[in-house]
């Protein structure tokens, strides 16, 4: 029995290839596959060829079931830019990859949980819409968390 | 701003940060400050956060200090306890009154709300016991407290129990069922997990933690049998567990006391990696695996007043954060009040009864 492959397209029109029985681990995925056969090439708008080659090499792995907790974690680790750790989640999110949107989410919330709000406000990309009054008076009543 | 993220992702880290990162994030804006404050945002962070970073909560009333003290431990290798929680309430031990007192605490926030005294007061009979239970109920979005008061001398009356609701912030009786014949009541340490300590000031005091619904009571029944008694905090209603007919039956006081390799121990908890966290006879705290059959040591000979250690899981909320300051016992009022001096004459005769303990056999 041949094994079926599946072709991801990215965003930038990057054509991936990747057994089925492997693509399924997205929920995504597999309920496209469910529907139509998926026979021609899945198209994934959201997702950039960079980010899309590491979720392959993701769902790639070969991983006694035992150690993957620690290879999700280490494969998250080697990519601590917070950039790439979202587009990384995000695309996880996208295609209902929970063990890989649970590492990467948790890595970046390790990463920003000791940031100032103006470090905050740049790594997520949030526009500062309270005035310098209002700051204030969270910084007065929870003087011990800043 | 260019290429905003989606909310579903940012929803989805923010609930994986420790409180005190939220609490400061409220400023980030305002779209973060009514995320944060939500129902449904408490539950989820209650759940990611807590699900990946194990830890233990210890109390103990160390005699040294003259006060209670709180201690997070990690559930890693090494067992290791973090800094120090500063508690609402430093009383010393001569202070432990029979004030009706119940304060609500959650130190993840740092808010603590002090309860209106409850109905059945403390003082009505002379051998008074109380047990007190916390947890929280899914379908009212609610977190409770139940009280149930028995009496120490006369068995055979009826306990009262009485229910608080933080929402409404009054006590409410609940009728004991009448078929269950409650002699002695003890509470159940083990099927729960912390969100906010409570404590009461009472004596007797025992406190327990839990954001579980079903609320469990050991105890032992009139007809010289242990049973689980249960307490569902959506329903309100008792229910109960039969024990194997053929569970030894043991003074009340030891029906916690289990030996464990070569030390006579009270298992207090089972970790993660099912590592049994016990007291050994003097209060120390004592890891055993049962695999290698080997114990650690975690924590120094201490001198603590006798059954004040207690340990429960350490889980992070975000509850009471929209809670108003307790005026009475304000954070800062706290601090001030760490009086470092202890009672020598108190510490002498509980010294005394520790080396009794650890060279009487």
């Amino acid at each position: 029995m041949s094994k079926k492959t599946l072709t991801l397209m990215s965003k930038d029109k990057q054509l991936f290839n990747i057994e089925e029985h492997l693509a399924v681990q997205s929920v995504t995925i597999r309920n496209m596959v469910k529907e139509d056969g998926a026979s021609s090439v899945i198209p994934l708008p959201r997702v950039d060829s960079e980010t899309l080659a590491l979720v392959i090499e993701y769902l790639n792995r070969q991983q006694a079931p035992e150690e993957d907790e620690d290879y999700v974690k280490k494969f998250v680790d080697e990519r601590g830019e917070i950039p790439t750790l979202l587009e990384l989640a995000q695309a996880a999110l996208d295609l209902d990859i929970k063990k890989l949107m649970d590492a990467a989410c948790m890595k970046v919330a390790d990463l920003i949980k000791d940031f100032t709000l103006e470090e905050v406000r740049e790594a997520l990309r949030i526009e500062n819409d309270r005035t310098p009054e209002e700051e204030k008076a969270i910084r007065d009543e929870f003087q011990w968390a800043f | 701003m260019a290429n905003q993220l989606p909310n579903e992702l940012i929803v989805e880290i923010l609930s994986r940060l420790p409180s005190k990162s939220l609490i400061r994030f409220q400023s980030v804006c305002k779209s973060w400050r009514s995320l944060i404050t939500s129902t449904e945002f408490r539950l989820m962070h209650f759940h990611n956060f807590n699900k990946p970073n194990p830890r233990y909560l210890v109390r103990r009333f160390e005699l040294r200090e003259n006060r209670e003290v709180y201690t997070v431990y990690l559930d890693d290798q090494l067992f290791m306890p973090t800094p120090r929680l500063n508690s609402p309430s430093v009383l010393p031990v001569r202070e432990y009154t029979t004030k009706d007192e119940v304060i609500l605490w959650n130190p993840a926030v740092r808010r603590n709300v002090t309860l209106i005294p409850p109905i059945f007061p403390n003082s009505y009979w002379k051998d008074l016991y109380l047990v007190l239970g916390f947890g929280y109920d899914t379908v009212s979005d609610d977190y409770k407290v139940v009280r149930v008061a028995y009496d120490g001398l006369f068995f055979s009356s009826r306990p009262h129990v009485e229910i608080y609701t933080v929402k409404t912030a009054v006590w409410r009786v609940v009728t004991f069922p009448d078929d269950l014949c409650c002699f002695f009541i003890c509470p159940n340490h083990s099927y729960t997990g912390t969100l906010i300590a409570l404590r009461s000031t009472f004596r007797n005091e025992r406190s327990r933690i839990g954001y579980n619904r079903h609320h469990l009571i050991r105890c032992l029944m009139f007809h010289a049998r242990y049973s689980i008694m249960t307490f569902d905090m959506s329903t309100e209603g008792f229910g109960e567990i039969e024990l194997p007919k053929d569970l030894p039956l043991l003074p009340t006081t030891k029906v916690v006391v289990t030996v464990v390799g070569e030390f006579l121990g009270r298992v207090l908890q089972v970790r993660n990696n099912e590592d049994l966290i016990t007291e050994s006879g003097c209060g120390d705290l004592t890891i055993y695996n049962r695999e290698t059959c080997h114990y650690v040591y975690t924590s120094s000979m201490r001198i603590m007043l006798e059954d004040t250690l207690f340990v429960d899981r350490y889980q992070e909320s975000l509850a009471l954060l929209d809670a108003e300051r307790d005026a009475i016992l304000d954070e800062a009022k706290v601090e001030e009040g760490q009086d470092e001096r202890f009672d020598d004459e108190s510490l002498a005769r509980y010294e005394a009864r520790y080396l009794i303990q650890l060279f009487g056999e």
